[in-house]
């Protein structure tokens, strides 16, 4: 191992977290190295350095601070008849199934209830059937009277084709 | 003694008291944490009481899959960060050096290692202002909030050679920054 590599785990080392094999090659390295002897040296001396950092003693009433905090948040955040209205989770799939059955039933009302007013065959039709039904019965008459001069209509008449026509 | 997992849990059920109990156990870390990312004295109380309310607020949703610590620093990380990143804007980093909310009486005559400390906080903070963000909260967990490495993967969301990484690097440009305060003054090829 070169310095390079010795220096990535010289902190590793010196928080004793290195395997057997590697702290012994480490020491062995450390006996004839002066450049990473020191640099072991500073980077321990730099963890004591971090330490005059000191800490801050809380206040005393942390917790109750948080609390009374705790509750002025809570408050806060009580929604409003229009909050709670917004607030509201809408369940979609009974909605949708409330839907589907109101379908069904228009569909079904529409497609099977009895038809009351006829709608369709207004009296103006039922004249206009009259008046047909008269100018049909004239053609007829008509036609009988131009068909009368060749005499009576003979019903016994064979129309088949089995009859001898001459 | 009772688990932090298993106060956790009597808070999810509505047991206020074992929030308190969580609290006692942990607020004084969170603070420091906190004040370290900080420097600013006064502001790091609420920062902290935001902290817990965040646990509070999610204790509702509480599953113990992770250590309690580990989701604690999480959320000190995420809220001191908001912070910096949102103070940083504003405030220049010497003011925040200069605004520690320390009470300086002017009329006492202040010793030579209250001004040695304060000088050496500051340098520290600066310090460890200038490391890459991951390289800082590494070495600050693993360092001042005692974490394991595994912990502090867990925290970033990393692996642990991850994590011995950058306590590695981070201490290499600690080292080059803090020669000053450090007896020997060689180059060590860093």
């Amino acid at each position: 191992m070169d310095c390079k590599d010795i220096k990535e785990i010289l902190t590793q080392y010196s928080l004793d977290d290195l395997g057997q094999v590697e702290k012994v090659g480490v020491e062995r390295h450390l006996e004839g190295c002066r450049e990473c002897k020191m640099f072991l040296s500073q980077s321990q001396e730099l963890w004591s350095l971090l330490d005059t950092w000191e800490e801050i003693e809380p206040g005393g009433k942390f917790v109750s601070n948080f609390w009374d905090k705790a509750s002025i948040e809570e408050t806060k955040l009580q929604p409003g008849f229009l909050g709670k209205l917004r607030n509201l989770k809408p369940n979609w799939s009974l909605a949708g199934a409330m839907a589907s059955i109101f379908l069904v039933s228009v569909l079904t009302f529409a497609v099977f209830s009895p038809d009351t007013t006829n709608t369709l065959f207004t009296s103006a039709d039922e004249q206009d059937e009259l008046i047909l039904m008269e100018l049909d019965d004239a053609l007829s008459r008509e036609t009988a009277d131009v068909l009368s001069i060749y005499g009576p209509w003979d019903d016994t008449l064979d129309v088949s084709g089995n009859g001898d026509m001459n | 003694m009772e688990s932090d997992i298993e106060l956790m849990l009597r808070t999810k059920a509505g047991d206020d008291s074992a929030f308190s109990e969580l609290m006692n156990r942990h607020y004084k870390g969170v603070l420091n944490y906190i004040y370290r990312f900080t420097n600013l004295r006064e502001n790091s109380e609420d920062l902290a009481q935001e902290v817990f309310l965040r646990v509070y607020r999610s204790a509702k949703q509480y599953r113990p899959e992770a250590k309690f610590t580990t989701w604690l620093y999480k959320i000190a990380t995420n809220v001191s960060l908001t912070y910096v990143k949102k103070k940083n804007k504003n405030v220049s980093l010497d003011e925040m050096n200069e605004n520690t909310g320390e009470v300086e009486d002017s009329g006492v005559e202040i010793s030579d290692d209250i001004i040695y400390r304060k000088e050496i906080k500051n340098v520290i903070f600066s310090a460890m202002e200038s490391l890459p963000e991951r390289e800082k909260i590494a070495i600050m967990l693993c360092k001042y909030e005692g974490l394991s490495y595994e912990e502090t993967a867990s925290v970033l969301e990393c692996t642990v050679g991850a994590v011995k990484a950058y306590v590695h690097r981070g201490r290499m440009k600690l080292i080059s920054k803090l020669k000053p305060y450090l007896t020997e003054e060689e180059e060590y090829g860093l």
